[in-house]
């Protein structure tokens, strides 16, 4: 009898630490001990399946001819931002030879981008819907603060080498900046993960001048 | 519907979760914080009154104020020559023409008084706006905290490409959200004021009393919420607690007394008052319910508490600020109307005050009104936004000379508010008639912002110009025991392409140069929190130079980086 007690007690011990681990453990972010922090992400390592030979797609690391500021890709991997995994079967992706993607789709859109035959407004929304394509990927707005730094993140520099406008676009200048119509680079400001507003200076080529052109964004985040 | 008395406490079930995990090791902060908060929870009982009152401010400059042009080289700095070289047109000039917008010559006795310091380093200039922040300075009331700002692991331009860095850099919401949180580098749980709060609330403030400890007057915010859950954020207005609606000003349509709950008058408001009350008096199995009316009961309980607080401050009046019916003004009151300029007769002087004014004068009267909510500790929070000066910052050049802007009146603002909230607490000390027992020493007011600025201007035209978004900036700390009249961290050497931006980047973009925990670290620690328990509040402090050494050697960035600089309480 004794034997049985013990038996059952040893097992209510053993399914009540079970119920703990799962309801008090720890989430997956902080199972993240700051050692592997610099370390590459899981389906980052050398032995990912490359873009040509497999339907899917995981992060994987940057290739070594291009600059070191890729390494950034660390970043996302480090909150825990899992990029999407993606089918690279379908046409929307164009492999180049210098190992980026071109997201056709996104950047066909952009050839119209400060085409006089459109409104300028639509340029605004044209970019919008590449950051909006770059943010389904990526689960984040590029990491910017300034032109430029969208310009290289939508060019290539991200985890996938995935390029959402050809770097040749005439809107592009030698700064690497994205100009408007009126040949002023546009203004991104980055409001949240989510939001990234674009403003451009408009036809007198002044900022913050009434004929400035942006697209109201759905207040999220008002403390600026 | 049960017992309408009866408390709910932590299970042994409960008890046994928490203590389990972090005994076992399985948890991160949130079990090592349960734990220790149990412990604490242990002395709570013995808390029956307040006393050794300290309450910490933060002020958050929710746009990312230009910290470049807060605090700046002055003349013979060896930072000075680049930013004449590189501010364009927003830098300041130290002497103007009449001499009305010019700086004000700052002199930090640390870094004079420090071998180790570059000849001159100690000299700075406040923007011109900031003349009385000055004189607080001198006094050894304020100091500054140089390049601050969201660090994963100590970073240097020359490992920015190799490290992690905060998620989101330059992005206003989330660089608010890791500066309030200081653990840049997971999924947001809990503020760093909040953690304090679970741990210091039950040993320090009467059990189950009064407020919050926890009370911002800027809403909801990242940086008191709680990680246990213990310590619910407390929202009070510019005008006092948030009344239940329909009742009319301080419940006039319903109450003969706003500080007497039950004084029901006998009317259809009245009754609808004291039926609502006795149905927030039940209470419910169901936990929705329940949580529901015991967030209602505890507002409302808390209404009379500020209100007591709020009485007992306006008692203390002012010797010369007079109303338009030539009534005195409280002192608190007073002395903010003064400070701003603004006409003490005039029926809209308080609606005239600033918001940031506004707010620090609630946290003066719940300061000056401490013994009517219970606290021992107490937390504060403010806000204060229109920073994010992308374009009409203000600015300088020879053919246009000084042309002011958005910065010019921010800083005016903040200049106002900060003056009269220090003169008010310096007043406060030897008030006899509020207690007594408050010292000038025992409040402590700390700066965030979501970033600086970048250093370069975006532009050529000095009334349309502004600064976009960068990171390390400068903050600023006020009160009795800040170690003052000094400048704590690392000034950079302001050269936009040099060794102390982000790489690629021309605008200058200050790699911070002391993590937002090193910054805080000290408050957690003035608060009381035992060096054993930074760590909880801090997890991601033990990556970083210690903040509490004192010292400064500017001599290579390594040394920076096992040298924090930032000591800059004294007493702890």
């Amino acid at each position: 009898m004794k034997k049985f007690i013990f038996i059952a007690l040893a097992l209510l011990i053993g399914v009540e630490v079970v119920i703990l681990a799962i309801r008090f453990g720890p989430s997956k972010d902080e199972d993240l001990a700051p050692a592997q922090a610099s370390e590459p992400a899981q389906g980052m390592d050398s032995e990912a399946p490359s873009a040509g030979t497999s339907p899917t797609m995981t992060p994987r690391p940057p290739a070594p001819n291009l600059p070191p500021e890729t390494r950034g890709v660390i970043r996302s991997e480090f909150f825990g931002v899992e990029p999407l995994a993606l089918d690279l079967n379908t046409p929307v992706f164009m492999q180049q030879e210098d190992g980026r993607v071109l997201k056709t789709d996104v950047a066909e859109q952009l050839d119209g981008l400060n085409d006089p035959e459109r409104e300028p407004v639509e340029d605004i929304q044209l970019l919008r819907s590449a950051v909006a394509s770059y943010r389904k990927i990526f689960r984040e707005n590029p990491i910017a603060g300034e032109n430029r730094e969208v310009v290289e993140a939508l060019t290539g520099k991200n985890p996938y080498q995935m390029m959402f406008i050809d770097p040749s676009h005439p809107a592009i200048n030698s700064n690497n900046e994205l100009m408007d119509r009126w040949k002023v680079p546009y203004r991104f400001h980055a409001v949240s993960r989510d939001q990234m507003e674009i403003r451009s200076a408009g036809v007198d080529r002044q900022f913050g001048t009434t004929d400035d052109i942006m697209i109201e964004e759905p207040v999220q985040f008002g403390n600026f | 519907m049960r017992n309408p008395n009866k408390k709910i406490e932590m299970s042994r079930r409960g008890f046994l979760a928490r203590s389990a995990c972090a005994s076992m090791g399985v948890g991160g902060v949130v079990n090592t914080l349960a734990h220790m908060r149990l412990m604490e929870g242990a002395l709570a009982n013995t808390v029956t009154s307040i006393g050794d009152y300290k309450a910490a401010i933060v002020l958050f400059h929710f746009g990312a104020t230009d910290g470049n042009n807060m605090l700046m080289p002055g003349s013979g700095h060896p930072a000075r020559s680049n930013y004449e070289q590189h501010r364009g047109v927003l830098a300041l000039p130290l002497s103007s023409p009449g001499g009305t917008n010019d700086p004000h010559a700052i002199v930090a006795d640390n870094l004079a008084a420090d071998s180790a310091a570059a000849a001159g380093a100690e000299n700075f200039a406040l923007h011109p706006e900031l003349g009385d922040l000055k004189t607080m300075f001198d006094a050894g009331e304020l100091a500054f905290a140089a390049n601050v700002g969201t660090l994963v692991v100590p970073t240097t331009a020359a490992t920015y490409n190799s490290v992690p860095l905060p998620p989101q850099l330059f992005s206003h919401s989330d660089q608010q959200n890791q500066w309030q949180s200081s653990i840049p580098d997971k999924p947001f749980q809990s503020g760093w004021s909040g953690r304090i709060a679970d741990l210091l609330n039950p040993a320090w403030n009467i059990p189950d009393g009064k407020i919050s400890m926890s009370v911002s007057l800027s809403g909801i915010n990242d940086n008191q919420v709680s990680l246990l859950g213990d310590v619910s954020q407390y929202s009070v207005t510019n005008n006092g607690a948030i009344s239940l609606n329909g009742y009319g000003t301080n419940y006039a349509n319903a109450l003969t007394d706003a500080s007497n709950p039950t004084s029901y008058i006998r009317n259809a408001n009245g009754r609808r008052l004291k039926a609502f009350q006795d149905i927030m008096n039940y209470t419910h199995d169901h936990l929705f319910e329940e949580n529901y009316n015991v967030v209602v009961r505890r507002a409302r309980e808390n209404e009379g508490f500020i209100g007591n607080a709020f009485s007992a401050a306006n008692s203390w009046l002012h010797p010369s600020a007079v109303d338009n019916n030539g009534n005195p003004w409280g002192f608190i009151e007073g002395t903010f109307i003064l400070q701003n300029g603004i006409n003490p007769a005039s029926g809209t002087a308080l609606n005239n005050l600033p918001s940031l004014s506004r707010q620090l004068i609630s946290i003066a009267k719940l300061i000056a009104g401490r013994n009517s909510l219970g606290n021992s500790r107490q937390l504060f929070f403010c806000s204060y936004g229109g920073h994010d000066t992308h374009q009409d910052q203000g600015g300088f050049s020879n053919g246009a000379g000084y042309v002011a802007g958005d910065l010019d009146d921010n800083m005016a603002t903040l200049n106002n508010a900060l003056k009269a909230f220090n003169d008010v607490m310096k007043a406060l000390a030897s008030e006899p008639s509020l207690g007594g027992d408050f010292s000038y020493n025992d409040f402590i007011l700390a700066s965030h912002s979501d970033f600086n600025r970048t250093f370069t201007p975006n532009g050529s035209n000095p009334g349309s110009s502004g600064s976009d978004h960068a990171w390390g900036t400068n903050v600023y700390m006020m009160g009795g025991d800040v170690r003052g009249k000094n400048v704590y961290g690392y000034y950079p050497d302001l050269n936009p392409t040099g060794n102390w931006t982000t790489p690629g980047s021309s605008r200058g973009r200050w790699v911070p140069t002391s993590a937002v925990e090193q910054f805080s670290a000290p408050i957690a620690k003035w608060l009381g929190i035992a060096d054993t328990e930074i760590g909880t509040i801090f997890p991601n402090l033990e990556r970083f130079a210690d903040p509490f050494t004192a010292g400064y050697d500017p001599t290579n960035f390594n040394s920076i980086l096992s040298n924090a600089n930032m000591d800059w309480i004294s007493g702890i």
